[in-house]
């Protein structure tokens, strides 16, 4: 890295070597200590860096709880849309869950359920009186 | 020569920095941990998360609308947002800090958009120790304020996160969704631009 390097550096990001990208601002900290002139450019930079962060902004700690209290009441009111409560609305956890069972506990049962044949063999052994064509049988 | 120019108080909150409160991911308190609750609708997490962050968010808020009102319902519009899209949030694509920024200042641009905005200017602390270096320093703020409300606006976004809020070149570029190097590259371009306007206006 030569002198010119550090100056277009110091130029493009200012006094902060600890915040130069690449920790580059390493490599330019010892040239920037052994020359007067890189001192008086380093010092130029910081003055400009302090011009550039202008006067802090003052946020007391009555206007931080007001807006604490604030969304915290703003949540309070407002209904979030999750997945559960798309599928499950207001409903309470433990009921959605005891319905979930029961409905399983139907399902399980239905399936099980022994098939009754139906008196003459069901649907085969339908014997419509009257045929397509409109004629009886 | 490190840590010079930037004073930036939204660092200090209760003694810890909002960052290092809410970084050891495996605490119970730690922001990770905190919006897994308030994914889940726990409004008391969402209280300490709001807690925490406020005051930073509301300064960031503040420096990009440059309006105290437009920043504190700025602020409120974000933190409502954080709760309604609290499972939309990735912690292992971006720190929470880094979300709330991002949403914050997306806000704050919406607001500085809208016709009839207007910005006020910032007022200097009243305890300044002389008049004349209180007036210096109020002509120059004064002259930064204007020649960075005359740069395009993501110029002066970066110069706002990075010198004026003090983030780290990685959270600034986080903040404006954008690579670290392209950050770099847009403020060392807001620099030169101010650094010109300043001097055409000195020495016109």
């Amino acid at each position: 890295m030569t002198d010119d390097d550090v100056r277009r550096l110091l130029a493009a990001h200012g006094a902060d070597l600890d915040r130069w990208p690449d920790g580059l601002g390493d490599a330019a900290r010892d040239r920037i200590a052994a020359s007067p002139a890189l001192r008086a450019a380093w010092t130029r930079e910081e003055a400009f860096d302090r011009q550039l962060a202008g006067p802090p902004v003052t946020v007391d700690q009555a206007r931080v709880d007001r807006l604490v209290a604030a969304v915290g009441r703003a949540v309070r009111a407002t209904p979030r849309e999750t997945f559960r409560g798309l599928l499950l609305g207001r409903m309470r956890l433990r009921t959605a869950g005891a319905l979930a069972a029961a409905l399983l506990t139907l399902g399980w049962l239905a399936g099980s359920r022994p098939e009754t044949p139906s008196p003459g063999g069901g649907l085969i052994a339908f014997d419509p009186p009257t045929l397509f064509d409109g004629t009886a049988r | 020569m490190a840590g010079t120019a930037c004073d930036p108080v939204w660092m200090v909150m209760d003694g810890t920095d909002a960052q290092d409160a809410g970084r050891d991911a495996a605490a119970p308190d730690s922001d990770e941990a905190l919006m897994a609750r308030v994914a889940d609708g726990d409004a008391a997490a969402f209280d300490r998360l709001a807690a925490r962050h406020m005051r930073r968010a509301v300064a960031l808020a503040q420096r990009v609308t440059g309006n105290p009102s437009d920043a504190d319902e700025v602020v409120q519009e974000a933190f409502l947002r954080v709760w309604q899209h609290a499972g939309r949030w990735e912690p292992g694509r971006a720190s929470f800090t880094a979300w709330l920024q991002r949403i914050v200042v997306n806000l704050a641009i919406d607001r500085r958009r809208r016709p009839g905005w207007q910005p006020i200017d910032e007022a200097l602390p009243d305890e300044a120790p002389d008049a004349t270096v209180l007036i210096g320093e109020r002509e120059d703020a004064a002259r930064v304020t204007r020649e960075l409300g005359r740069l395009n606006e993501r110029q002066r976004l970066a110069v706002v996160l990075f010198y004026q809020e003090g983030l780290s070149l990685r959270a600034a570029a986080e903040a404006l969704g954008i690579g670290p190097t392209a950050f770099g590259s847009l403020l060392a371009r807001a620099r030169q631009a101010l650094r010109a306007a300043l001097l055409e206006e000195k020495d016109p």
